[in-house]
This record gives structure tokens, sequence and C-alpha cells, in this order.
């Protein structure tokens, strides 16, 4: 599986994660381990930085707290996060949709 | 690697400083600890050196890296330097005349207001977002000393440059660009100190409202 797919879609993933509930990191990257294939799996490493990044940008906001009797920073989706991700859904289906018949024409045509 | 070890070599390796430092570093604790006690390999989080840089890019922008961090400065000085030059070199003003008088010298030409400002306008928006990065360091006072240091030399080596030129006295000409160049460059550096301060405030201030809120 080629890591720079995964990677320039990776805040497609992690929004769309994210809207479904909020969550802290951890849960996060134990979510991303438990329903992706290992081909697919996201780098952890590469969380934390994307969800500092999406903060930063406004797509989503973070707030501590009490969870488990622990201090947890967790993410949710802001309203601009939301129209993010409709545009990235997009997007992705008109991707998707592009490639998909560019690779059947291509197997017919052999 | 230990998460002990993990943890030094991720706080030696990031840059960002303050709140932000702080609940960074929680997360990545809480994290590890979390991979300590569920033994999970695949929760790793790889190179913390590598995952301190991502961090550094996110929070710290264009300034990521110390040697970024040592240019605005020399730039900011720079353009100062080639507000007083510029007239100058287009034969606006004389070089034996002080350096000051040079704006005056350059009488009623149309370029020289408008240059004027743009290098004002840069100047200054250069400097405030080099406040912004300052603010997000965690070594605050070491950063602005080593502004402090470029903005003197510069200014020395500039000033001197140019009070050598001026003057047939190199005595007079060195205590004069001495002279000169310290009250910009402590302006300069106060002007940094003073805004870096204040932003660190404000992002003390977003951060403990994060908390609040939560």
């Amino acid at each position: 599986m080629n890591k720079e797919l995964l990677k320039g879609n990776s805040e497609l993933l992690i929004l769309s994660l994210l809207a479904g509930e909020p969550m802290h990191g951890y849960a996060l990257s134990k979510k991303l381990v438990s329903t992706m294939p290992d081909m697919f799996r996201f780098g952890v490493g590469m969380l934390y930085p994307l969800l500092h990044k999406l903060e930063h940008e406004g797509l989503i906001t973070s707030r501590w707290r009490e969870i488990d009797n622990k201090n947890r920073r967790v993410y949710e989706v802001t309203k601009r996060g939301r129209r993010g991700l409709i545009a990235r859904k997009k997007d992705w289906f008109t991707f998707q949709k592009t490639i998909n018949t560019l690779v059947q024409n291509a197997t017919h045509e052999q | 690697m230990s998460s002990k070890d993990f943890l030094e070599r991720f706080e030696q390796a990031l840059l960002v400083g303050g709140t932000l430092r702080k609940e960074i570093i929680t997360e990545i604790c809480q994290h590890t600890e979390e991979i300590e006690v569920g033994k999970s390999q695949a929760l790793d989080l790889g190179d913390p050196e590598k995952l301190a840089q991502k961090y550094n890019h996110t929070h710290l922008g264009f300034f990521h890296t110390t040697w970024r961090l040592i240019l605005p400065p020399g730039l900011l000085y720079e353009g100062l330097l080639l507000f007083m030059l510029v007239p100058y070199i287009l034969g606006f003003g004389s070089m034996n005349n002080n350096m000051s008088s040079s704006a005056s010298n350059t009488g009623g030409a149309d370029w020289f207001w408008p240059f004027m400002a743009i290098i004002a306008i840069l100047g200054l928006s250069l400097a405030l977002v080099y406040c912004r990065a300052l603010s997000k360091l965690y070594h605050l006072r070491d950063y602005i000393l080593v502004t402090l240091v470029i903005v003197i030399t510069l200014g020395t080596l500039t000033f001197g440059g140019l009070a050598v030129v001026s003057s047939s006295n190199l005595l007079v000409a060195f205590m004069g660009a001495f002279l000169g160049t310290i009250p910009q460059a402590t302006f300069i550096g106060l002007f940094l100190t003073v805004g870096a301060l204040f932003y660190r405030r404000i992002e003390q201030k977003s951060s403990s409202r994060r908390r609040s809120i939560g």
C-alpha cells in the first residue's frame, strides 16, 4: 500500500472519525488500529501532530476533560470542520469515481 | 526504547514552549503510559525526534528550526539599514552628513515616502510574526538573548561600515557606530521581548479557557 496515498487522505479520515463522536488521541488511535486493515494502518506518530494541525486550522477543537480519572484532551469537529469534511468527501468520491472508470477501462482494453 | 527514553528524546527535540508544551507532553505521556499498560505494539509512536519536529512545524511554522529563528532579526535590521542607505546610494544625501539627516536630504523625491512606508510595514509585520514565534518557544529568554546578540552584532557591523566610510577619523567612526547601534538594538530587542511576552500571555489565557470549559 502506497503510504503517500494514505497521507494525502489522512485529514479526511480523522475528520470522518471525529464527526461520529468526540474522542481523545489514544481512543482515536485505537479506533484506527481496530477498524483499519494492517496495510492501511495509520502511523500514530503522525496522528497527534495532525490533530494539532487540524485544530490550528479551526477544523477541530479540543477540551480537557476527566475520563477514567485521567485528564484527557478530547477533540471534536467544529462547524467549519463539518463543512470541510463535506468538501473533502465530495473530492474523494469524485477522485474515486474517476480512478475507477480509468482503471476499469484499462482492464477491458487488455 | 523505554517510554522514559522516548519522552526524554521527545522533550529535547521539542522547541515549542509555554502551556502548549505542557499540553503536548501530557498528551504524549498519557499515550506512552497506555501503550505500556496495554502492551500494544501497534500503537507505537515511532521516532521521538521526528514526532517533535512535526509538532515544531505545526506550531512554529517557518521558525521551526533554530537557524530560521536567527534569520528574522537580521532581515529586520537589514531593512532598517536599507531605509537609511538607499537615499545615500541614489545620491540624495551626502556621506559626510549625519546619517539621521538622510530623510530630510531626499527633498521632494516622489518615491521616498512610499518606499519608507513599505519598509516600515514590512519591518513591523516581520517583527510581529517573529514575536509570535518567539512566544511559542520553550527557552524564551535564551532566544531573546540570541536576538539581542544578533541585532547588536549586525548593527555594529553595518553601522561601523557606514561610519568608517563617512568619517576620516577611525576612532570617531567606531564610537559613532557603537553609540548609534546601542539604542536601536535595545529598541528592537525590547520590542521583540514585550511582543513575545504579550503573545505568550494571550496563549496562556486561551489555554486556561480551554481547560475551564472542559
